[in-house]
């Protein structure tokens, strides 16, 4: 310790500078450990997908596939209609990320921006939605959709998007609380309207945050399996999550068919959040604009 | 709607109304309506297909004087919630924080965190009872390289939730996600400003990251909480017989709702226990509201 | 426009709310029985309301009916052979035509709960054995006990009787039993020879099976087991309960029969001769490292014995095509005892509200039909809930099938009873404090009892 003291003493940047090496070092190789425990996992996952039915079933586990079967990922793809589920999914996710966007940077707007009396007790509700499990309100929900004669079509998973969720709304607001009320006031003053603020201030403002919503929505739109069972009944109309299912029968299980198809899956969901994750590390530049 | 509204606060009044709206319709015409429902079912000895007659409070009676595994399922779902919301939301800031220095492969390790929160469903549950094995689990393999002799995991009652706690850190892509977000919306004037007055990592983390960050740490807990009460699906798929063992230390409370709901078919009784769990969740969030005033930082001075 | 739009939006969202609940009262003021009056209303109402069902009365105008066979029977030689099953009823009438539609495992019932909740169920499904009661008090399965009775006397008895038994609630059937799975005893017949054990003499007694699995237990240098000489952590915990005496937690009656003295001893010896003996941290590992079901340990020849379903045997044949194995019934508790087993199973019901009965009957009474069952049990090896075909020669050259059937007679198929509900749900964890060593079986069972007795008496 005494003798960092006394660099401090002899040069103040350069000492700064090996601090802040040393400091990075330190959170490279902490990045790197927990990267490792994130990765063995997915390693196994891998390499169950390569395996053939034999290794799987042999003891002890074999952590890395002795005979590699990479055919196993084309065998698992073409073993059903894979390719008309994935568009499925895919078309069902564009809109899960158009209405997500919409309807909950609007929705939220309304809550962290707006003074409206009953603001309050309308968002202790929307938090109370999210309290209740899913499942409890599903067979009203679905008699709902019966009724209306949506069973059988993609129209259950979409329009509620358009609808806003309790999560991103309640998201959202946590964020625009973060933008100083100056800007919207400054900006009230020129005569701008709250549409146009949310329009052209906020969302340029908040991208990290929507972007986020775009991967969140992305993501859990690909992943949902219950609604997408309860509501479609055409094979042909069905999404990749109750595809994958096929592979899980009562007694048993082509463990390595379902991982081979769960990391082609996986795909572009990582596509997606690679094409936007530069925009989780530009900052919304608050402070920037309130001095401005 | 009040007589001493001004001319413009009615018309930000009308206005916020117009932003909530899809919401608001979305509510009344979809989600509302199963939900009020639900309510009322919780009355009622409803089972989906047959009956549903008025019964008053009895579902509730029920719930706390005669239901044997009542108490132990809530117990068991506090005792998750506990552990395991302080644990993801610790790991998640201080990975966001590492992550934020921006060191070489940055990009990289942000993919590799965010990974595990894409995958989902039975793949994942099967992956981990791989991991998990006492024997050739890696998990125990990678204790017993620090000369640790790990335990049996999801066959010893008290490390089963232990176990469940370590899946969810495992994907906290999401808020790890949502910390570096927020905190890259921090000014770096403020930082600045601080460097200049020579601060330390510690100091500048403590002073400007966290009070900057708050209200999405405060949404973190709250969501997080909000879904630890609902664990469900991990035990139904890990628990050996989808009930809840060994010694039922894997019988969450939504585990036995729904058990009740769709093995039983009780869904008024069901349906009653998610309200209560409601009232629960709702009880601590409006604490935590009322509390982030002290804590959590916001422009306009109010949540 | 838009509020045009939005209105009818509203609108429709407020009617399919009240007649939500008016559905429900309607309901609620008639008995729990399913009347018929109140089933031709409910199928006019499907009608009505037309979300798919106008797309198969359009067809149907045509010719052919078009129904919908729910399981989850996706996946290899099921799909293919339930398919064929299909295709053989459609050619063999020319009035229906069956579909095969297959969900996930376990999904498909909610799936179908909650279509059957809105009015639009599948024609026919295939359900779990052990809840039929709930469904005939629900209101979720059809009555059929009109359309046995035309078939004439003597229909029924062509199911195995346990089975059949678990189709009715309150004097009337909702179902027909479909398949079972008993449990039996695997053993290594090389290791019983390695061991010198006669390959040919598989214990009978839980003596008989303790001294055995002591010789066939084989030990590592470092002093854990290399072999296990019987594991019982196969079979659900309920299940060795169930098969000690044969009884289920409680009878029709609504006696109570958790802490018996055969189930205290039954839990005795496997506390006491394995969960003691070979140590709790060796079989936890034991039991958590093949308890995922990924890999098999009768497969990788980890255990010597053990008690499993007879379509197991396929995991060996595809796995391990040399070993040498035996199959027996599983032991009994006391020599001369009576030897007892555990089935499940599965269903065949025709839901509430289907839109054509007669159909789905016809299809119903076609896949239990003894030629179909023969085949069934040909090509996925389940044991058939119809005697005759279970019993049929074709199937005896397969060794699994003759031990099943052996065990049939004396296999106890429970079920979840509407005076108990739940109330295996209710002793499992104590049956895991007894594993755990945390109490004695006697301490268990008994306080296990006295919830199941205040189950019963709250569910009067």
């Amino acid at each position: 310790m005494r003798g960092t003291e006394h660099t401090v003493i002899k040069g103040g940047l350069t000492s700064r500078k090996r601090k802040k090496r040393i400091l990075d070092t330190v959170c490279f190789i902490l990045l790197a450990a927990a990267a490792l425990t994130v990765l063995m996992p997915l390693w196994f996952m891998v390499s169950t997908a390569l395996k053939d039915m034999d290794e799987i079933f042999t003891y002890p586990i074999t952590w890395y596939p002795h005979n590699p079967v990479w055919s196993n990922f084309k065998d698992a793809w073409m073993s059903a209609d894979f390719t008309g589920w994935f568009l499925n999914s895919l078309f069902v996710a564009g809109f899960a990320i158009l209405g997500g966007v919409l309807a909950n940077s609007l929705v939220a707007y309304g809550f962290a921006k707006i003074k409206f009396p009953g603001r309050n007790i309308l968002f202790t509700i929307i938090l109370g939605t999210m309290m209740i499990p899913e499942f409890v309100t599903m067979i009203p929900q679905y008699v709902l959709y019966a009724r209306l004669g949506w069973v059988g079509t993609y129209l259950p998973l979409i329009v509620p998007q358009f609808m806003g969720s309790a999560y991103f709304i309640f998201m959202l607001r946590q964020f625009y609380a973060g933008i100083p009320n100056s800007v919207i006031e400054s900006a009230q003053m020129d005569g701008a309207s709250h549409f146009c603020i949310w329009r052209k201030i906020m969302l340029p403002m908040a991208k990290p945050a929507i972007m986020t919503v775009v991967v969140l929505s992305f993501n859990w739109s690909w992943n949902d399996f219950l609604k997408p069972l309860l509501y479609l009944t055409d094979t042909a109309r069905f999404t990749l999550q109750i595809g994958l299912k096929i592979f899980v029968s009562q007694s048993n299980t082509q463990w390595n068919y379902l991982m081979a198809a769960s990391c082609i899956v996986l795909l572009p969901i990582i596509v997606v959040f690679m094409c936007l994750q530069k925009y989780f590390t530009d900052g919304m530049n608050l402070g920037g604009a309130v001095k401005g | 709607m009040k007589r001493g509204m001004t001319k413009r606060e009615k018309k930000e009044a009308r206005a916020g109304w117009l932003f909530i709206s899809p919401w608001v319709i979305g509510f009344i015409c979809l989600t509302g309506g199963p939900l009020l429902f639900s309510l009322y079912a919780s009355f009622t000895n409803y089972n989906m297909t047959s009956r549903m007659d008025f019964i008053g409070v009895a579902n509730y009676i029920r719930m706390f004087k005669k239901d044997p595994v009542f108490w132990k399922s809530l117990g068991n779902t506090l005792y998750y919630v506990l552990l395991a919301v302080p644990a993801s939301c610790v790991c998640a800031i201080f990975l966001a924080t590492l992550l934020n220095r921006k060191v070489k492969g940055t990009p990289v390790f942000r993919m590799l965190f965010y990974l595990p929160t894409v995958l989902s469903g039975v793949a994942v549950y099967q992956l981990w009872i791989q991991l998990l094995a006492p024997q050739s689990g890696l998990v125990n393999s990678v204790l017993r390289l620090f000369g640790i002799e790990g335990p049996s995991w999801l066959a010893d009652p008290a490390w089963t939730k232990p176990s469940l706690v370590m899946m969810r850190v495992w994907a906290l892509g999401t808020s790890m996600l949502l910390y570096l977000s927020s905190m890259n919306s921090v000014s770096k004037d403020l930082y600045e400003a601080a460097d200049i007055d020579g601060a330390t990592f510690l100091q500048k983390f403590r002073k400007i990251t966290l009070p900057q960050i708050s209200p999405i740490i405060f949404f973190d807990i709250i969501t997080n909480m909000t879904g630890a009460f609902q664990v469900f699906q991990e035990a139904l798929v890990m628990s050996k017989n989808g009930k809840g063992d060994p010694a039922g230390s894997l019988l969450f409370y939504n585990l036995h709702i729904y058990d009740e709901a769709f093995t039983r078919y009780n869904m008024g009784y069901a349906s009653a226990m998610a309200w209560f769990l409601l009232v629960i969740v709702m009880t601590i969030t409006l604490i935590n509201l009322a509390a982030s005033k002290y804590w959590v930082h916001t422009e306009e001075g109010e949540t | 426009m838009k509020r045009k739009k939005l209105i009818g939006l509203m609108l429709s969202a407020a009617i399919g709310i009240t007649s939500l609940t008016g559905c429900g009262n309607t309901n609620s003021t008639g008995t729990a029985d399913s009347g018929v009056p109140e089933s031709s209303d409910a199928a006019q109402d499907t009608e009505t309301t037309g979300t798919e069902s106008t797309e198969t009365e359009a067809s149907a105008s045509g010719e052919r009916v078009k129904l919908e066979i729910w399981d989850w029977w996706g996946d290899g030689q099921y799909k293919y052979v339930i398919e064929q099953l299909c295709q053989n009823f459609n050619e063999s009438q020319d009035k229906y035509e069956v579909v095969h539609v297959n969900y996930p495992w376990g999904d498909v019932w909610t799936k179908a709960l909650a279509a059957t909740a809105a009015g639009n169920p599948p024609d026919i499904i295939i359900q779990d054995i052990r809840t039929v009661t709930h469904r005939g008090q629900a209101n979720q399965a059809t009555d059929l006990t009109d359309l046995i009775a035309q078939e004439g006397e003597g229909f029924t008895d062509q199911f195995y009787p346990q089975l059949m038994d678990a189709m009715i609630y309150d004097g009337k059937v909702y179902g027909l039993p479909y398949v079972t799975d008993t449990r039996i005893l695997y053993y290594d017949k090389d290791a019983f020879a390695e061991a010198g054990l006669d390959p040919e003499a598989p214990p009978q007694t839980w003596d008989e099976l303790v001294e055995y699995a002591r010789k066939l237990d084989v030990k590592k240098d470092d002093g854990s087991y290399d072999r296990l000489g019987f594991y019982p952590g196969t079979l659900e915990w309920n299940a060795w309960a169930f098969s000690a005496d044969g009884k289920d937690y409680t009878d029709a009656d609504g006696n109570v029969t958790v802490n018996t003295p055969e189930k205290v001893e039954l839990f005795e010896n496997i506390y006491n001769d394995f969960y003691e003996y070979y140590g709790k941290k060796e079989l936890d590992s034991f039991s958590a490292e093949f308890g995922s079901g990924m890999t098999n340990p009768f497969v990788a020849g980890k255990v010597a014995m053990w008690v499993n379903t007879p379509t197991e045997f396929t995991k060996v044949r595809d796995f391990a095509p040399e070993k040498n194995y035996g199959v027996a019934m599983m032991p009994a508790l006391k020599e001369g005892g009576e030897h007892y087993s555990w089935g499940g199973g599965f269903s065949v019901e025709i839901p509430y509200g289907a839109k054509d009965v007669a159909g789905s009957w016809e299809f119903a009474k076609f896949i239990t039909s003894k030629e179909s069952q023969v085949y069934w049990a040909s090509q996925v090896y389940d044991t058939v809930a119809n005697i005759e075909a279970s019993q049929d020669p074709s199937l005896m050259e397969i060794p699994v099938f003759e031990a099943a059937l052996e065990a049939m007679p004396a296999t106890v198929v429970t079920l979840d009873r509407l005076t108990a509900p739940g109330a295996s749900d209710i002793v499992l964890p104590y049956l895991d404090e007894i594993i755990l060593g945390n109490k004695t079986p006697q301490e268990a069972l008994d306080e296990a009892q006295a919830q199941v007795v205040q189950l019963v008496e709250d569910n009067k």
